[in-house]
């Protein structure tokens, strides 16, 4: 899944099990804490005071652990992952 | 131990101290069975750990809480994340952003009260302690007649906080508490009435679940205490840098609008608010290759951090050139799970006022011969009083 530009809601990727993963950053809700960048540079970036999904991710190699890692310690609950737990 | 202990030692401006001190180690004792934790990436560390380095079993020198008084900053994951998700929607960026008109009304009348002759006045008690109080009450919902008493509790409480005896505070704690949990009974009555944040924490669920009554008593002090003495500080801290350093003075008031987001970012990061805060090991653990056994605190020094030069060039350098969107955030807000909630509110406050007093006091600056103290505290970090000067008469709202 490519897109041509950081976006809040890229379209819904397949990881490397084939299990179809969903990423989204409320922008209502990011407060730019660049706590999601720490976490996982290859996926997130914060511009513009808000947190973007990057473009080109490879999904198929995405850490879905870390995912969700990130979704429960986004401090404004602003990022959604939907995916299998494991 | 290291040449700038954060415990006992109160100085203006350690930075030199703090830089010797972390090119030795990452890592220090600063108290029996208290280390600090002094570089950016030490502190990230520990913050994104909240699984070992807990805030429940203690983030100040009072050690755990009781039951119903884990709340927020006292608080672990999932206790903290179920407190917190029932918040964020209450103190969104975009409701915060409705909230500056009303915050630039307050702080004008605060201004058009200030001496027509150019004072000098006391910078914390004209304006630093009052805006915070009374936005954080207004978002509380706290009936006016009862606002200036809260206020005296709000600031015992605060004293209270980093004091190692709380003997003397006790009873007027319990009137404090008492006083809560009356407005909290009251609100939960007529809760449906109401558009703020006691009502939202009394009526809140959330997966079916909802707050006990101490935990949103204690939520409203906490949230009455952080938003008040912090911001105080901020502002303040924000002034003298500011004021101390007339090149980027002369910058700031070439164009206030244009670099008010810069100053208020640098003023957090060069000298913010708060030391640091504590955390307690909730399993035998390590800090760098050092072994730590379970019940160990280390301090997060923000100050070290805030300063450390593999996150900031030229770190004791308080600059208005500073490009913040590629540059880490600084920790003055924390980081992690624990990030401050009031913290776009805080940036909004800071930036009215930052604005505001510069636009509207000319040639605003320090009183002649002031020399400020720091206040005795072992959290806080920031000056007893602030005295400034002004060529009055101050110019009206309408002139700016």
């Amino acid at each position: 899944m490519v897109t041509s530009e950081p976006t809040a809601t890229p379209p819904l990727a397949t990881d490397g099990g084939g299990n179809e993963i969903a990423v989204h950053v409320d922008h209502g809700m990011c407060s730019g804490t660049r706590n999601c960048e720490r976490y996982y540079p290859d996926i997130f970036v914060v511009n513009r005071d808000k947190a973007w999904i990057k473009s080109g991710i490879e999904w198929a190699s995405a850490d879905v652990a870390l995912l969700k890692e990130v979704e429960s310690a986004c401090p404004w609950a602003a990022i959604e992952v939907e995916a299998p737990a494991d | 131990m290291p040449t700038f202990n954060p415990i006992t030692d109160n100085v203006s401006a350690p930075w030199p101290e703090v830089a010797e001190d972390r090119a030795k180690c990452p890592y220090h004792q600063i108290a029996d069975g208290i280390d600090e934790a002094i570089t950016y990436q030490s502190v990230t560390d520990i913050y994104r750990n909240p699984q070992v380095w807990s805030s429940e079993l203690g983030v100040d020198v009072a050690g755990e809480k009781a039951v119903g008084q884990k709340i927020l900053s006292f608080a672990d994951p999932p206790l903290h994340t179920r407190q917190r998700r029932l918040l964020v929607k209450a103190l969104s960026p975009a409701r915060m952003d409705a909230m500056v008109p009303r915050i630039q009304q307050e702080v004008d009348d605060i201004i058009d009260r200030f001496p027509s002759d150019g004072g000098p006045i006391d910078l914390f008690e004209k304006m630093a302690g009052l805006l915070p109080a009374r936005i954080i009450h207004e978002l509380l919902g706290i009936p006016e007649n009862l606002r200036s008493g809260l206020q005296g509790w709000t600031e015992m409480e605060t004293t209270a906080a980093t004091a190692f005896d709380q003997a003397p505070f006790k009873k007027s704690m319990e009137e404090y508490l008492a006083f809560l949990t009356d407005l909290v009974r009251a609100r939960k009555a007529d809760a449906e009435e109401h558009d703020d944040l006691v009502s939202l924490l009394v009526s809140a669920e959330v997966d079916q679940e909802v707050l006990l009554e101490t935990e949103v008593v204690w939520i409203i002090k906490f949230l009455l205490s952080a938003g008040a003495e912090t911001t105080k500080g901020a502002l303040t801290n924000s002034v003298y840098a500011l004021e101390t350093h007339p090149e980027e003075k002369a910058r700031y008031l070439a164009d206030i609008d244009g670099l008010v987001d810069t100053l208020v970012e640098e003023g957090l990061r060069f000298d913010g608010p708060v030391k640091g805060l504590l955390r307690t090991a909730r399993t035998d653990t390590e800090l760098g290759d050092i072994p730590k056994p379970q019940g160990s605190k280390v301090f997060m020094s923000f100050v070290g951090a805030n300063h450390d030069p593999s996150a900031y060039p030229d770190p004791d350098q308080f600059s208005l050139e500073r490009d913040f969107s590629h540059l880490p955030s600084h920790l003055s807000f924390g980081a992690g799970v624990h990030h401050c909630l009031g913290m776009n509110l805080a940036r909004h406050e800071l930036r009215v006022m930052l604005t505001t007093i510069y636009k509207r006091l000319p040639n605003f600056r320090l009183a002649d011969g002031f020399a400020p103290e720091p206040k005795p505290a072992l959290l806080w970090r920031h000056w007893e009083t602030m005295m400034v000067t002004y060529d009055g008469p101050v110019l009206p709202r309408t002139a700016v």
